[in-house]
């Protein structure tokens, strides 16, 4: 008997998790099985000296209406700051999270880790990855954050994880004469996705470096045998496309209803997105995101006052949320 | 009394289609008294085709239902040295009808190469017969035409504030951010992505005669500019795609969106897609949508004339510029 279909039109509002100016929520990442949508993701507490500390946590619902209490799966005393959660996968009969390390304020530690899991509940403690090989240790790595564990489309052996390292920034100078709205600059970053692969989660092979800002998700188009990375340029939720992972085609950029959303006017970011068009409960892609408020942004842009909100699609076209649900 | 646009009998979104000879680029759409416009620009391929010559007449098609279409009209002369194109907004201003447009000058141009190439502005009294050209001084009065550089895609817009003053984008200058050719693996023949920054200038005007140039900004081509409630929104061409930006001021921008529509389906399209050019017509009763005129390129087109590029004019809609629709 198929389950009964969950209603997205009856969620309440396009907010999952609000955040203010104590603590923020972001990098969400959502997770389904056996009926059950876990959303992960960062929980930021600010801090009087600006060191604020960062724990992952995870809430439970089984109608995207109704979400249970936060339950931390990083201790949130850990002066690591373990942080964005990137993505779950199935391996060797265990569930692996993937997740940040970022100290505040040696920032520049920041690893990237991996975490175990037999039921989804229970979570052993973080793994560093050895992201650019087993000749290279962890002190020299270099600062790396956001992984996302994907399978290859073609190779059901091999592994890749993408990671934010290094990159080129192009920013607006400062000091523009006129104008001076609360806007805050745009700027590009190039060349900071890094991709490593591996055959057991445990050994990595560095392999290229492309354009693809942070906070990625990577999904497999099987119809178009290609592979579509989700991510976050400096406002909004990207699109791009490739057959290799190394040739990127820029499809899309949404920014949802930020124009009508003070709580997400600061920046709208950190999209990952959930396929799940072949469920029969749901039938659609879901993207959960994390939006932060201009004055949390100009405070403190790690944290942001950021909340964490929710959207959906068919096509990864067309996106629809609380409120504005499309043509009839 | 005008019918209701019946959006689903559009048969294609290809409303003209190109040919190796005759390209169809560079769109504007106008609305009144129940009648479409397409103004745009006619790209015919010379003999011998093996010299790359390409001529530009400004040419027009009618619709009153977005269906059937009017064979094109051209409206200038076939001349090396006119070769108008690219019109920007149509705007109603002292009774009359404002249309500017460019002479998109070429090495075959007797007066002068593609450095000589300025803005000009046309009259109608009727949206059917057009004024000579008259030279816009977007610099100000003091920059003569031989000193003011090559300069392109002009579109007019009012101001939010001030009913009486004008704006005019131009194309000039700005630096090109691209990925380093060469990448020792992977290799697709996917078009080679780029970024333009700074070529965007804007200059102001009471009178549409006299003008002063104002500030320059990060967006590369082939602007249409929308004043909304809640700012500036600019419709522009990136390397590939259509990108929407917000301002408050005209001087700080937020990308808010970048959309490929169809184009991973659309041969006729793969080698570019870009020259959007967005109506808002949500208010006038029968239409009630943005409307979307672009051209797409195909990939061999583009090959053999980047400024030909056996483009096609393309028709998309929107209820609110994020989610667009078009004939699937």
């Amino acid at each position: 008997m198929s389950p009964p279909r969950i209603d997205l039109q009856a969620i309440p509002g396009p907010i999952i998790l609000a955040g203010d100016e104590h603590t923020a929520f972001r990098d969400p990442l959502l997770h389904h099985h056996d009926g059950i949508f876990r959303l992960f993701c960062s929980v930021v507490e600010a801090r009087p000296d600006g060191n604020d500390r960062f724990h992952v946590a995870v809430t439970e619902s089984r109608d995207l209406r109704s979400w249970g209490s936060l339950r931390a799966i990083t201790d949130p005393e850990d002066p690591r700051s373990f942080s964005g959660p990137g993505g779950i996968v199935r391996h060797d009969g265990r569930w692996v999270l993937c997740l940040s390390s970022y100290p505040r304020p040696d920032v520049h530690q920041a690893r990237c880790w991996t975490m175990a899991s037999a039921d989804l509940e229970h979570w052993q403690e973080p793994r560093a990855l050895q992201l650019k090989g087993p000749a290279v240790p962890l002190p020299d790595t270099g600062r790396a954050l956001d992984p996302y564990l994907f399978r290859d489309k073609d190779d059901p052996e091999r592994w890749w994880c993408c990671y934010k390292h290094g990159g080129v920034l192009l920013g607006r100078a400062h000091g523009l004469g006129f104008g001076g709205t609360p806007i805050p600059p745009d700027s590009l970053l190039l060349q900071s996705m890094q991709l490593s692969y591996s055959r057991d989660l445990e050994h990595w092979t560095p392999f290229a470096q492309s354009d693809g800002e942070e906070n990625y998700c990577v999904l497999v188009d099987e119809a178009e045998d290609e592979y579509v990375l989700v991510h976050s340029p400096a406002n909004g939720i990207g699109i791009k496309r490739s057959t290799d992972l190394v040739n990127w085609y820029d499809e899309c950029l949404y920014t949802l209803g930020q124009r009508q959303w003070p709580w997400a006017q600061g920046r709208i970011t950190a999209g990952h997105v959930l396929d799940l068009r072949s469920h029969p409960a749901v039938g659609k892609y879901l993207l959960t995101f994390h939006g932060a408020t201009p004055r949390g942004r100009r405070e403190r842009a790690h944290h942001g006052a950021a909340s964490i909100g929710i959207a959906w699609s068919d096509d990864l076209r067309r996106w629809f949320w609380p409120g504005h649900l499309g043509p009839a | 009394m005008q019918s209701r646009i019946e959006w689903e009998k559009i048969p294609s979104p290809v409303i003209v289609p190109g040919t190796p000879e005759v390209a169809h680029r560079d769109p504007a759409i106008h609305y009144h008294d129940g009648v479409f416009r397409v103004f745009y620009g006619l790209a015919r391929l010379m003999d011998p085709p093996e010299l790359g010559r390409v001529t530009f007449q400004l040419a027009v098609i009618k619709s009153t239902d977005l269906i059937h279409w009017s064979e094109p009209r051209t409206l200038t002369p076939l001349d090396d040295d006119l070769n108008l194109t690219d019109p920007g907004n149509i705007v109603r201003y002292r009774d009359q009808w404002i249309m500017t447009v460019e002479n998109y000058r070429t090495p075959f141009s007797p007066s002068g190469g593609q450095e000589t190439t300025r803005c000009w502005l046309l009259r109608s009294d009727d949206l059917e017969r057009w004024s000579e050209p008259e030279l816009m001084l977007l610099k100000g009065p003091e920059v003569p035409r031989a000193e003011m550089g090559r300069c392109i895609c002009p579109c007019l817009f009012p101001d939010r504030q001030d009913p009486d003053k004008w704006w005019c984008t131009f194309k000039q200058g700005g630096f090109t951010v691209a990925p380093a050719r060469g990448l020792a693996f992977g290799g697709t023949d996917m078009p080679r992505r780029s970024l333009l920054l700074q070529s965007l200038n804007l200059s102001w005007s009471y009178d549409l005669e006299q003008w002063t140039w104002f500030t320059r900004a990060d967006s590369e081509e082939s602007y249409c500019m929308l004043v909304e409630e809640d700012g500036y929104v600019l419709i522009d061409s990136p390397d590939n795609g259509v990108g929407v930006k917000l301002s408050p001021d005209l001087v700080h921008w937020h990308q808010i969106g970048l959309y490929t529509l169809g184009q991973r389906r659309w041969p006729w399209a793969q080698g570019r897609l870009s020259g959007g050019q967005v109506i808002d017509l949500r208010q006038v009763p029968e239409v009630g949508k943005y409307v979307m005129v672009f051209h797409g390129c195909t990939p061999e087109g583009k090959i053999a004339s980047n400024v030909h590029g056996a483009a096609s004019l393309g028709l998309a809609w929107s209820d609110d510029l994020a989610n667009w629709y078009w004939p699937e």
